[in-house]
């Protein structure tokens, strides 16, 4: 067995510090990637995302500390580690500081990623320091829980017992925010969901919480390496943290400045909210791409926007109280997410489809108390499905959450299929003119027979 | 002259091959404690967060209960592997049989826990899952341990675990841990590796 000096680091955690870093980052990354419709061109929330990192890349730390810290008792030499005269955090630092940097360099891949993603593409703000704070204090984290298992827990399952930790303490927080209805318990986790599009948390919260928990594993390494005083001192200071968190929890700021309009002049007119302004090139392609194959509808007083209440902000004619202008509401949907930060060209098809057949007439039976099948559905569904068959997306209500299956809708009704079937049956011209002739009686869901 | 081994001997001989790989009463005890806590987080039915719900009359696996069977799966793989390989190297007699008894007894062992667990579980939540779950954690762990480390295994489960619980990465069709829809699919594969991961281990020992 090789032997190094003391204090020296030896070469083999080079190796492990290596695989927790390739580690942190590949699952950091995936993570992150996964969930981009979230954060991608949106520097307040890129900055939050880096966050979602440490939700596994807690669990390598901790492993491998675990790991390193239990290789005493596997190998049988723990009684020399206790008959020495040096400090348990002298003998264990070379390792410990390998997972810390390993974690470290893990993270700031992931955070690389994500600035390399949001970076050519948004149009305004920065990366926000004080939200990285959290992904920071993971570390110290993930260090104290794992050297607490490799010192307690039986040293082959000590990685292990020591990896389910921090995941569980991360659910058991997400339990108690469920069930409790506490907004303490989501504000006090390392990694939070809150959607920073529109809202800021205080830097107190964020700063607080980063305290909190890197005073919370600088306690547990303390009291694992036997320094009674500093694991005390610790906690001292994680009550303070806990106690920042505990006066801002549940404080939200809004940022007006994200809900200012950007609209774009042309068939038809397009608004988009400075919060999703970095998509505004693609939006306005797309949906002027998908206005020009909808036959003989004429876009030229409409006004396609992003999110609710932006023609009211930018002082655009609201189609409720105008005989010829009309509002059409596409919003951005991608995953469960909306509006989102990304495009997903099929829902948005599917969005500026249901926004100019379906949604009036939605919106009509929603006003009257109206159940079931009306007669305004009656035209409506056929000619969404008709939109969603000519632009190839699925008809199942998978487009988006809370899709109208239409499917569905067509098989308990023959009348639906019958209607659908005669209006695709026609040619373009007559479906052109049709359309062209009743797109008032369309917009304002007068029910009508189809051809 | 025909020797006989007597009822005694063999139990002290039986003891003394758990003994090897670990087995003690206290571990026993903290195993069953283990599946006690599998079963009382099983009842909080809260799968990982932004997972689509499952189909309306039953629920989805809680994911904390799934992440706590990486222990028992770690603590029974851990006992296929004998402490005291001087005593193996020299031993008179082959030791597949043997090993191949005591992975039948450690398979018995895993099945116990999320057998007895299952009863306790909320009408909502989908047995089959549970069980399935399980079987493909325990075989992951075996399987992988077969070629590797108990940590290396339990680790690289834990990536399958974090894989199936993040939204977003497993088509929900795939999901073999969450969808209930796929849950018999779930259960036969499982069952299929945990005797593949068995007959491996066997080999490995022998």
């Amino acid at each position: 067995m090789r032997s190094t000096a003391p204090g020296r680091a030896n070469p083999a955690y080079l190796v492990v510090g290596v695989a927790v870093a390739l580690l942190t980052a590949l699952q950091g990354v995936i993570v992150v990637a996964a969930k981009s419709e979230r954060w991608a061109g949106h520097w307040a929330n890129t900055s939050a995302a880096v966050g979602w990192a440490t939700i596994w890349g807690c669990c390598i730390g901790s492993a491998a500390t675990a790991w390193l810290v239990a290789s005493a008792r596997r190998h049988h030499y723990e009684h020399l580690i206790q008959a020495s005269s040096r400090s348990c955090f002298a003998i264990y630092r070379s390792s410990l500081l390998t997972v810390a940097l390993g974690s470290l360099v893990g993270y700031a891949v992931v955070l690389g990623y994500a600035v390399s993603t949001t970076g050519p593409r948004a149009m305004h703000g920065q990366l926000s320091a004080v939200e990285l704070a959290s992904t920071l204090a993971a570390v110290p984290l993930a260090i104290g829980l794992g050297g607490v298992a490799g010192r307690l827990v039986p040293a082959l399952l000590a990685p292990i017992a020591a990896a389910v930790a921090p995941y569980v303490i991360y659910m058991l927080l997400v339990y108690a925010d469920a069930y409790s209805g506490s907004v303490l318990f989501s504000d006090i986790s390392l990694s939070d969901q809150v959607d920073r599009t529109y809202l800021s948390l205080p830097v107190e919260l964020l700063l607080g919480r980063a305290v909190f928990w890197t005073a919370v594993g600088a306690s547990l390494l303390c009291w694992a390496m036997l320094a009674g005083r500093a694991a005390y001192a610790a906690t001292l200071v994680a009550s303070f943290g806990l106690s920042a968190v505990l006066l801002t929890a549940g404080t939200r700021f809004e940022k007006p400045g994200e809900y200012e309009a950007v609209c774009f002049a042309g068939v038809p007119a397009i608004c988009v909210d400075r919060a999703h302004e970095h998509l505004a090139d693609e939006y306005v392609a797309r949906i002027r791409s998908a206005a020009a194959v909808v036959p003989g509808f004429d876009f030229a007083a409409t006004t396609v926007i992003l999110v609710e209440g932006l023609a009211e902000r930018a002082g655009q004619p609201h189609g409720e109280g105008s005989a010829t202008a009309r509002m059409l509401l596409v919003p951005v949907v991608k995953g469960n997410t909306s509006p989102a930060h990304q495009i997903d060209p099929t829902a948005l098809d599917a969005a500026f489809g249901a926004a100019v057949f379906l949604d009036p007439c939605l919106r009509a039976s929603g006003a009257n108390g109206e159940a079931g099948v009306t007669d305004r559905l009656r035209m409506a569904v056929p000619l969404y499905a008709w939109w969603l068959a000519m632009r190839k997306a699925p008809l199942d209500g998978s487009n988006y959450p809370g899709e109208l299956d239409v499917r569905s809708v067509l098989a308990e009704d023959a009348a639906y299929a019958a209607a659908l079937d005669g209006f695709s049956r026609l040619p373009r011209a007559d479906q052109a003119a049709w359309i062209s002739a009743n797109q008032d009686r369309i917009s304002r869901c007068q029910a009508l027979p189809l051809p | 002259m025909r020797t006989s081994t007597r009822p005694r001997t063999r139990v002290l001989l039986a003891l003394a091959f758990a003994t090897a790989r670990g087995v003690t009463l206290w571990g026993v005890a903290a195993y069953a404690a283990l599946w006690l806590l599998i079963g009382v987080v099983a009842q909080f039915s809260m799968s990982a967060l932004g997972l689509r719900f499952a189909p309306p009359g039953s629920s989805s696996l809680d994911t904390v209960a799934v992440v706590f069977m990486l222990l028992p799966a770690a603590a029974l793989a851990s006992s296929t592997v004998s402490r005291a390989t001087e005593l193996e190297a020299v031993r008179a007699r082959p030791i597949l049989r043997a090993q191949s008894l005591w992975m039948l007894v450690v398979l018995g062992a895993g099945s116990i826990g999320p057998w007895a667990t299952s009863f306790a579980l909320p009408q909502a939540v989908d047995r089959i899952s549970y069980v399935a779950a399980w079987c493909i954690v325990f075989a992951s762990v075996l399987i992988v341990g077969a070629i590797s480390t108990v940590m290396v295994a339990s680790m690289c489960t834990m990536g399958l675990i974090a894989a199936f619980s993040t939204p977003g990465l497993v088509p929900w069709e795939y999901n073999l841990m969450y969808n209930v829809t796929a849950s018999r699919a779930a259960a036969l594969l499982g069952i299929v590796l945990l005797l593949v991961g068995g007959c491996l281990q066997v080999v490995r020992h022998r």
